[in-house]
């Protein structure tokens, strides 16, 4: 059955009622699914709402006729959802690792900059260093520009093991994420480098 | 950029042409009041009260939303004193102007707050805060943000909330594409620097004893110190000085909002592309929705 604005705003309206009067603005708000294998009855979807200060996101689990899950910032929500479909099934390394980058971008932070990174070119620098942030740019390069790689998955136990590398405003992180076959996750994350000269959110 | 900055000991306005180190808005003699309180107390209870300062503020949650009363009066109106009973919300809320009653900045943003009646809410869900209007608006701060943080984007979200009560906000419906990326960058500019103007303006120890950095605080400072250096090499009076380097100051975090130093945390664009976009959307046929 399509996912419509009308089956969308119900769902909303007991747990955010301020996303729900979003929804049916057709020209301001924007509604798209968010890629997540493994999910069996949920989609998760992104609600972006332009308004006149900056941009709104909201991140939300959604079944038609169940009250939507919010996911973001939220990773526990992120496993209420896992477990409320019921039928989550993580079967490969490459289900495993979409899912963990799904769970890093829909659970992340939205009032600082962060982001999932897949390669070096994906950071993003302060335009117009100094020598002094040029060197520290060029430092981190060298020390860890070939590491910095796409979400990367590995078994691991009953389940598997996601690598993976973020921004966080002026910090990147090495995130490790532990995704099990039923779809619960857990996640560390260990700074890598610091006070680096990256854009700032606001 | 890092946003971990300790702020030196700065004097306030000086014309004396020997000195070229640039003021902050702060009206305290910080360097004075440190040896003072050395000579009163002793380096160790003055080490022992920077490490105080130091801790992390206390993080409130609240699971529900709570609409605070802008005018800080209790709930209920009629209780005595010794009866008043504040929710969490209520106390952070009075935290939160406690510190902005250490500056002229955070003063004057509270001004705003109260003679507009812009209601604010400290346990907003988020994620993020804004000003969402129509005036006299809301401020809506999320409820994770700590106390000092939180007070910092008040300052930002009451000059929103003043152009709003003021008419002066852009009018996407009015005026031309360059016209009104331009106005609402100049506001977001406005409202960024007095943020960082609202921590400048403390004392010395009011800004040791805070545990958060307004956005772009660092490069509003390096903007600002050069300006200031230059026009006092350059012979300028204190004063001259000063206005040039606010000016330089202001102009670089102008500049950060267009080049892509600074983006919207959650989508990551520029605020000229995000305005741009905005006028867009409101000023041509929406494209057929996914969904």
């Amino acid at each position: 059955m399509p996912i419509t604005r009308e089956g969308i705003e119900p769902a909303l309206k007991k747990v955010r009622p301020d996303i729900a009067e979003l929804i049916p603005d057709r020209k301001m708000t924007r509604i798209e699914p968010v890629s997540c294998p493994g999910l069996s009855r949920y989609t998760i979807l992104s609600i972006t709402h332009l308004s006149p200060y900056k941009p709104l996101l909201h991140f939300i689990g959604y079944l038609e006729g169940a009250e939507a899950i919010i996911l973001s910032e939220d990773p526990e929500a992120f496993n209420a959802m896992a477990k409320a479909d019921g039928r989550v099934s993580i079967a490969s390394t490459k289900d495993a690792a979409e899912y963990a980058e799904a769970f890093l971008t829909v659970t992340r932070s939205l009032s600082k900059a962060t982001y999932v990174v897949s390669k070096l070119a994906d950071v993003k620098w302060m335009p117009k260093l100094d020598a002094a942030d040029v060197a520290k740019r060029e430092a981190f390069e060298a020390e860890h520009g070939k590491e910095i790689a796409a979400p990367k998955a590995t078994a691991k136990g009953a389940g598997f093991e996601v690598v993976a590398y973020r921004v966080v405003e002026q910090e990147i992180q090495l995130a490790t994420v532990h995704v099990a076959k039923d779809g619960e996750v857990t996640a560390e994350f260990e700074p890598i480098a610091s006070r680096l000269p990256l854009v700032a959110g606001h | 950029m890092p946003q971990s900055t300790r702020t030196h000991a700065e004097p306030t306005k000086n014309t004396d042409a020997k000195s070229a180190r640039p003021p902050t808005e702060a009206n305290a003699e910080p360097a004075n009041e440190m040896l003072s309180l050395q000579k009163t107390i002793g380096n160790q209870a003055v080490l022992r009260l920077l490490d105080r300062g130091a801790r992390p503020a206390v993080v409130q949650r609240h699971l529900q939303p709570t609409i605070v009363n802008p005018l800080g009066k209790k709930a209920g109106g009629s209780a005595s004193l010794g009866e008043v009973k504040m929710t969490d919300a209520q106390k952070k809320y009075n935290k939160i102007r406690a510190v902005l009653e250490k500056s002229t900045v955070g003063k004057a943003a509270l001004k705003v707050i109260d003679d507009y009646k812009v209601t604010v809410d400290v346990a907003a869900p988020g994620p993020g805060s804004v000003f969402a209007g129509p005036a006299p608006g809301k401020i809506l701060l999320e409820s994770t943000v700590p106390v000092d943080e939180a007070a910092f984007i008040l300052v930002h979200e009451a000059n929103h909330a003043k152009a709003s009560n003021e008419g002066k906000t852009a009018d996407v419906t009015a005026l031309a594409r360059d016209v009104y990326v331009k106005t609402m960058i100049d506001e977001e500019t406005e409202s960024t620097v007095l943020s960082i103007q609202a921590k400048r303006g403390m004392g010395f120890f009011a800004k040791l004893s805070l545990n958060a950095t307004p956005v772009m605080e660092e490069r509003y400072t390096k903007a600002y110190d050069d300006a200031y250096k230059a026009a006092k090499t350059a012979k300028k009076s204190g004063a001259e000085a000063e206005t040039a380097a606010k000016k330089a100051a202001w102009d670089s975090i102008n500049a950060a909002f267009y080049d892509g130093s600074l983006v919207t945390s959650n989508t990551l664009e520029t605020y000229g592309v995000y305005y741009g976009s905005f006028w867009d959307k409101v000023n041509t046929p929406p494209p057929v929705a996914v969904i």
